[in-house]
């Protein structure tokens, strides 16, 4: 399923890049004009579309098996097993070119302005060291090269001009929109990184439906066929089947590159004068506390003891109605329409921050029988087909996206005993969630009901939290000015070693209410911009 | 294989019995027993390394409670008496419910259940679906409020 190149030297490079998902495709994308020697490494490989499940009829049973997003149940040599039994949600990833995007449901909202400032606007958490200002030029370079379609104007957001018209509600979003109209509630098409027209060589979307199981079409943008063909082009090189195991030190306490296990499990290592994590908020902090040395006896970057903290997920709780009339069930999963009516801190809720509503398309036949079956709508025996009618073309769902506040006891550690398949020791994930989260969620489930009801559904069910909902992984090496509190800089760079940068969604300090990659991507590009303005001055 | 071999998931007459009685014909739909979906589903029960064991001990279970209500075993029971009997056991048996799983995922990805749902019973790729425009009205009320 995965394709790996073989046999390249380990010359020393410029720029050692590790992990090739959304945050590594977009940087090396970016730095590649300045023409240094750019290397990334990967522990995956190349993904074929024509191996995507939506090939194949049983393509909803393949998304349990080999394509799922937990890398606990898929098991792939690639992938490495997560001790999540401390957390109540599940962190969802993949392994490959493309990283995560391979799956993702390529929903692409953007941080709002106020998400940069908690501290000042409610007195909770930190404030960035950057704001919604300074990445604005680089949300909009990244809506270009991911290729997004969308409607501008959105009253709730600040102005965005998405390269494509917004994909079609379909039946789900029309029912959905007119029940957010009934209460006088904010609600808009979703921007999504997936083409609703050709678009620089990308097919349109043909609603296949499962795009959580990759896009055999090519019209999700998924970094290996946005980002990497361009960045390659530019002169950066990709060595999949690499699985670092740690970051490696010169006596001066500069990084001077990596020790990894090629495709054929041989310790390799490479040499470099910058390096770059970008393995996402579990694989970056699980990396730097890999890395221990006797000047960095608790793991690399890690003066502050922030490494690893603060992981945020953005719990999810979904609300699910059942309708009379059908609804059908294809179309782009994640992306048809959002609403931010409670995006927004306001005291009388009993909470600080807020949420948002997410709608979700139907379920596809084998969804609708086992999530039918789980929640009791769908049972066996005579009464089987009648129950299961009433449920199949006929949902609705809405997901309440909670902002999720930076807490230092919620965080990735190295298990004592896990290991992948190279011997490196695997994370462990400790979670729980906060009074003001499960608030959240008590909310958004109620509103959610509201409008599933003013939509039309006769009957509604909620599950207050979704286990399998650690698509989003943030927080675990915080960016901030202060090296007491805080894992980098403003810019990316490590307080503690001055040519390693981390550019992932680790930085993240704190996650506002919404899907993170077009931040985590933007980022990652402010990133790349600041290396290059300071390239003279760099490690100063 | 009769329903007196040792391993209840080697067993065909009774699977397919127990097939049937999980999603039995009705209408356009076919029962699940009749669409030879049991080497899949035995396949991925046995390839779970964690559950093949409770669900094979649960299959055994309800076999010999069968064998002990009638010689012929399950698939001589009537509808009415296998889902009797089987939600006798649902309880006790949890991994029962899992098996389940299986069977509701193997059946509603068979072409002939697609099929009989109104779907094409081909993969999703190359062909697509078509979906819904966005209602102008709708669109119309968003232009009003467009910043
Ligand atoms: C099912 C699913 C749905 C999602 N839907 C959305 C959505 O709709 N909208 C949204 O904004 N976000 C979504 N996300 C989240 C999104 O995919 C991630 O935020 C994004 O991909 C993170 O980018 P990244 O670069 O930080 O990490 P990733 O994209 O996860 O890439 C990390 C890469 O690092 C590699 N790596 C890790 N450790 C090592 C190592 N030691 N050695 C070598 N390589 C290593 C991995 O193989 C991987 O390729 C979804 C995620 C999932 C799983």
């Amino acid at each position: 399923m995965l394709y790996h190149d073989r046999a390249m030297a380990n010359d020393p490079v410029d720029v050692l890049i590790v992990g090739a998902g959304a945050s590594g495709a977009a940087f090396a994308w970016s730095l590649a004009e300045t023409r240094m020697n750019i290397l990334c490494l990967d522990q995956g490989g190349w993904m074929k579309p024509s191996d995507y499940p939506s090939n194949h009829l049983d393509y909803e049973v393949r998304g349990f098996r080999e394509f799922s997003s937990d890398p606990n149940v898929r098991k792939l040599p690639v992938d490495y097993p997560i001790n999540a039994a401390e957390s109540p949600i599940a962190p969802l990833m993949f392994n490959a070119v493309g990283g995560s995007t391979i799956l993702w449901a390529a929903h692409f909202p953007r941080l709002e302005p106020d998400d940069f400032r908690v501290r000042t606007s409610d007195g909770v958490a930190d404030d960035w060291p950057i704001d919604f200002d300074t990445l604005a030029p680089f949300f909009d370079v990244n809506d270009r090269m991911m290729g997004v379609s969308g409607l501008s104007g959105n009253p709730a957001s600040p102005p965005r001009c998405p390269p494509m018209p917004p994909l079609p509600l379909g039946k789900v979003g029309n029912v959905l929109a007119r029940g957010f109209e009934q209460l006088g509630w904010h609600w808009w098409p979703s921007d999504a990184a997936i083409a609703s027209q050709e678009y620089e060589g990308r097919a349109p979307c043909i609603n296949l439906s499962p795009c959580t199981t990759g896009c055999a079409q090519g019209a999700k943008a998924s970094t290996d066929i946005t980002y990497w063909p361009l960045a390659q082009r530019r002169g950066v090189r990709i060595r999949t089947g690499c699985r670092v195991r740690e970051v490696t030190l010169r006596p001066d306490g500069m990084a001077d590159g990596v020790l990894y296990y090629d495709a054929d499990g041989n310790l390799q290592q490479q040499k470099a004068e910058i390096v770059v994590l970008a393995c996402n908020g579990v694989g970056t902090p699980r990396l730097l506390l890999n890395s221990v040395s006797s000047q960095h006896p608790n793991g690399l970057s890690n003066r502050s003891d922030q490494v690893g903290r603060n992981l945020m997920f953005h719990p999810v709780g979904v609300t699910l109605g059942i309708f009379e009339e059908e609804l059908g069930h294809h179309g782009p999963v994640g992306c048809c329409l959002h609403s931010h009516e409670f995006y927004d801190s306001d005291p009388s809720r009993g909470f600080v921050r807020g949420y948002s509503f997410e709608a979700m398309r139907g379920l596809g036949p084998v969804m609708a029988a086992v999530m039918g079956m789980q929640r009791g709508h769908v049972g066996w025996g005579k009464r089987h087909h009648e129950r299961y009618r009433r449920l199949y073309n006929h949902v609705a769902a809405l997901l309440t996206i909670t902002e999720d506040l930076p807490d230092p006891d919620n965080r990735v550690t190295l298990d004592p005993d896990l290991k992948d398949g190279s011997g490196i020791p695997a994370p462990k994930v400790t979670y729980s969630l906060s009074e003001n989260t499960r608030k959240i969620l008590a909310h958004g489930k109620d509103r959610a009901t509201e409008v599933l009801r003013a939509a039309g559904a006769t009957e509604v069910s909620a599950q207050e939290l979704m286990p399998s909902a650690g698509w989003h992984l943030l927080g675990t090496a915080r960016m901030g000015t202060d090296p007491e509190t805080s894992v980098v800089n403003e810019w990316g760079r490590s307080h503690d070693v001055k040519n390693l940068f981390v550019i992932d969604g680790s930085v993240f300090v704190t996650a506002g209410a919404v899907n993170p990659t077009a931040t985590i991507q933007a980022v990652a590009l402010y990133i790349a911009d600041a290396i290059k303005q300071r390239i003279d001055t760099l490690f100063d | 294989m009769t329903e007196h071999a040792p391993d209840p998931l080697a067993d065909d007459a009774f699977l397919e019995a127990l097939l049937d009685t999980l999603i039995p014909p009705e209408g356009p739909m076919p029962g699940a027993g009749s669409l030879g979906l049991s080497e899949d589903i035995r396949t991925g029960v046995v390839a779970n390394t964690v559950l093949a064991a409770p669900v094979s001990a649960a299959l055994s279970a309800l076999r010999t409670r069968a064998l002990e209500r009638e010689p012929g075993g399950f698939s001589a029971l009537t509808q009415d008496a296998r889902e009797q009997l089987l939600s006798s056991l649902m309880d006790e048996q949890p991994a029962l419910g899992i098996f389940q799983l299986f069977v509701f995922a193997g059946y509603y990805h068979n072409a002939k259940v697609l099929q009989a749902l109104g779907l094409p019973g081909v993969p999703p790729f190359p062909r697509g679906h078509t979906i819904e425009e966005t209602d102008p009205a709708l669109l119309s009320k968003l232009a009003s409020r467009r910043r």
